[in-house]
């Protein structure tokens, strides 16, 4: 179980509390919804879940251990815009080789992109191309848990259906918990177990 | 106002061994937008909709080649002219939020474009435009890293909208926004185009772009496949005349969410006959090996052999 206890944030000591005694739970299999408006740090949140971001108070357990310092972590955060979280410098091979051990030619095939393209640089695909390397690099062996934070909002529906098969099947057969963040209801209908607003986790 | 004709874009790159490589990327793109009108371009990720943006107002990487035409105002757009008339005559609000300058306050941003686009400087209103998109005031004093995703998003449309421009072309403008800040934001791009502009819409969000489009040119690899009246894209899409607006319309969440197997050819591999019949449910042996050209219809054109 991915567990969030009482967390509060706010980024910095002068300003207004973006998240107050916050606590939420993520069980392996299951996928909860999180949705919000604009600004009301869904991002936050998330970033918290996933180790990047230090909570003023309250704490992160995953299956009853803090997350780990160093090394691979099993919860793994994909954001809303992929060109923000690649070396721009990189090949795409490089940067799925951060990831991913095995087989890139085949990783490629399940996410309907061509190999041809491990050998470009990020700017050289497109916004949802560009996404779908991003989601194929977070489901390396060691995830546990996924925060996917508007990860198909840059894909047209025919790919983002792919991509949610995709990642549904890969996450029921691994048993891997997603929060996944979105502005889109009827998204999260489809996809989700339970559905939260942040505003009603906020005390 | 705006219209392109058989648009093509290529890029050459060097392989290991200085061997040129040319990729075609776009080919025959076919889209006009007037005055008064909002057009909604959708399609495939990958199809060429950014290309095409980048295209029109020449901010293309240097291995790029374009040709075909492109009309604006009545006038082919010739590299010379899109260097005067860029941010001034049109304006683009561009897919990624990377394109803020990370290191200049917002308010400064926006006083930049509104100077850009023949504004007098102390004639830009910041907070006035700020505003109009839901900003609190303060985000004018605020760096790109600080802002979420939403306002990021919000900025950029308000550097874009801040002047004159008669074409705006709004890459993604309502991605990632809630509910209420992206009906707000297409009321106002419905405003403008009201008030005489024109406006070229791209966006995955179909649904609502529908809200305020007159027209939805669709893409798929690099080709536009049909030219229909916004209205046809109700119910199930009986009357759309392209399998692929077809299958688009179908796969959104509350249409059905339908995945359509197989994935868009890569485009420097395109099939020799129409670029959808790998994955086509109606391909007859014609679509094989001919590319469909376009034809009329009720609401505009599409490129099938069997529509
Ligand atoms: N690095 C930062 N420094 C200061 N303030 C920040 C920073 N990042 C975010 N904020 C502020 O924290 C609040 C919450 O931001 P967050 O990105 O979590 O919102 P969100 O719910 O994800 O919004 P969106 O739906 O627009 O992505 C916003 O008011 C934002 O301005
Ligand atoms: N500099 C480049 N060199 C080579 N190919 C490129 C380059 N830039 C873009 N492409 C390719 O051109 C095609 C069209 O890209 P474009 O960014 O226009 O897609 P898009 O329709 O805007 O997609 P999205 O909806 O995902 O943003 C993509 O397949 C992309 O990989
Ligand atoms: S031309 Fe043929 S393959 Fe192409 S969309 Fe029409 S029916 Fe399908
Ligand atoms: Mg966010
Ligand atoms: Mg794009």
């Amino acid at each position: 179980m991915l567990e969030g206890r009482n967390l509060s944030f706010r980024y910095h000591p002068k300003k207004d509390w973006i998240l107050k005694n916050i606590s939420l739970t993520v069980s392996p299999g299951q996928v909860i919804g999180l949705k919000g408006m604009s600004g009301e740090g869904k991002t936050t949140l998330g970033k918290i879940m996933a180790g990047y971001l230090r909570p003023d108070s309250g704490f992160i357990q995953v299956d009853k251990y803090p997350l780990p310092k160093k090394g691979v972590s099993p919860v793994q955060m994909i954001f809303q815009h992929p060109e923000l979280s690649v070396n721009p410098k990189w090949r795409i091979h490089k940067i799925l080789s951060e990831g991913i051990a095995g087989n890139q030619t085949l990783l490629m095939d399940e996410f309907g992109l061509s190999p041809s393209f491990l050998n470009r640089y990020p700017h050289e695909l497109s916004g949802g191309e560009l996404q779908r390397i991003v989601i194929g690099r977070s489901l390396g062996k060691d995830t546990r848990y996924l925060i996917a934070d508007e990860i198909t909002a840059m894909l047209d529906a025919i790919t983002q259906a792919q991509i949610w098969h995709t990642i549904m099947t890969s996450i029921k057969k691994r048993n891997i918990g997603v929060l996944a963040i979105s502005h889109d209801e009827n998204l999260l209908n489809r996809i989700c177990d339970d559905c939260l607003h942040i505003r009603d986790l906020n005390n | 106002m705006l219209s392109v004709h058989q648009l093509s874009v290529r890029f050459t790159s060097y392989e290991t061994g200085l061997k040129k490589k040319e990729t075609l990327v776009t080919s025959d793109l076919e889209l006009a937008v007037e005055k008064g009108q909002v057009v909604a371009v959708a399609g495939s990720s990958g199809s060429g909709k950014s290309l095409l943006a980048h295209a029109i107002l020449g901010i293309l990487p240097g291995n790029a080649r374009v040709s075909g035409e492109i009309m604006f105002k009545g006038t082919p757009v010739t590299p010379k002219r899109q260097i005067k008339i860029r941010g001034k005559e049109m304006a683009l609000i561009p897919q990624s939020i990377g394109c803020l300058d990370p290191l200049m306050r917002i308010g400064k941003q926006i006083t930049r474009a509104g100077i850009l686009s023949g504004i007098e400087k102390n004639k830009v209103r910041v907070t006035n435009i700020l505003r109009r998109y839901g900003l609190p005031d303060h985000t004018a004093n605020m760096f790109p890293f600080q802002l979420s995703g939403g306002m990021a998003r919000r900025v950029l449309l308000a550097t874009a909208t801040v002047g004159k421009a008669d074409l705006i072309i709004a890459d993604e403008p309502i991605h990632g926004l809630h509910e209420e800040v992206a009906s707000d934001i297409l009321s106002h791009l419905r405003e403008l185009a009201d008030q005489g502009k024109a406006i070229l819409l791209i966006t995955h969000d179909l649904s609502r772009s529908l809200l305020i489009a007159d027209k939805v040119v669709v893409f798929y690899a690099g080709t536009t496949v049909e030219e229909a009246s916004a209205t046809a894209f109700s119910g199930e899409g009986k009357n759309l005349h392209h399998p692929y607006s077809r299958a688009l319309w179908q796969a959104l969440p509350q249409n059905g969410f339908f995945p359509v197997s197989g994935t868009q050819p890569v485009l420097d591999h395109l099939p020799e006959g129409c670029v959808f019949a790998p994955r086509c449910d109606k391909t007859k042996f014609i679509c094989k090996i001919k590319r469909p050209p376009v034809m009329p219809t009720d609401g505009g054109f599409v490129r099938c052999f069997h529509a």
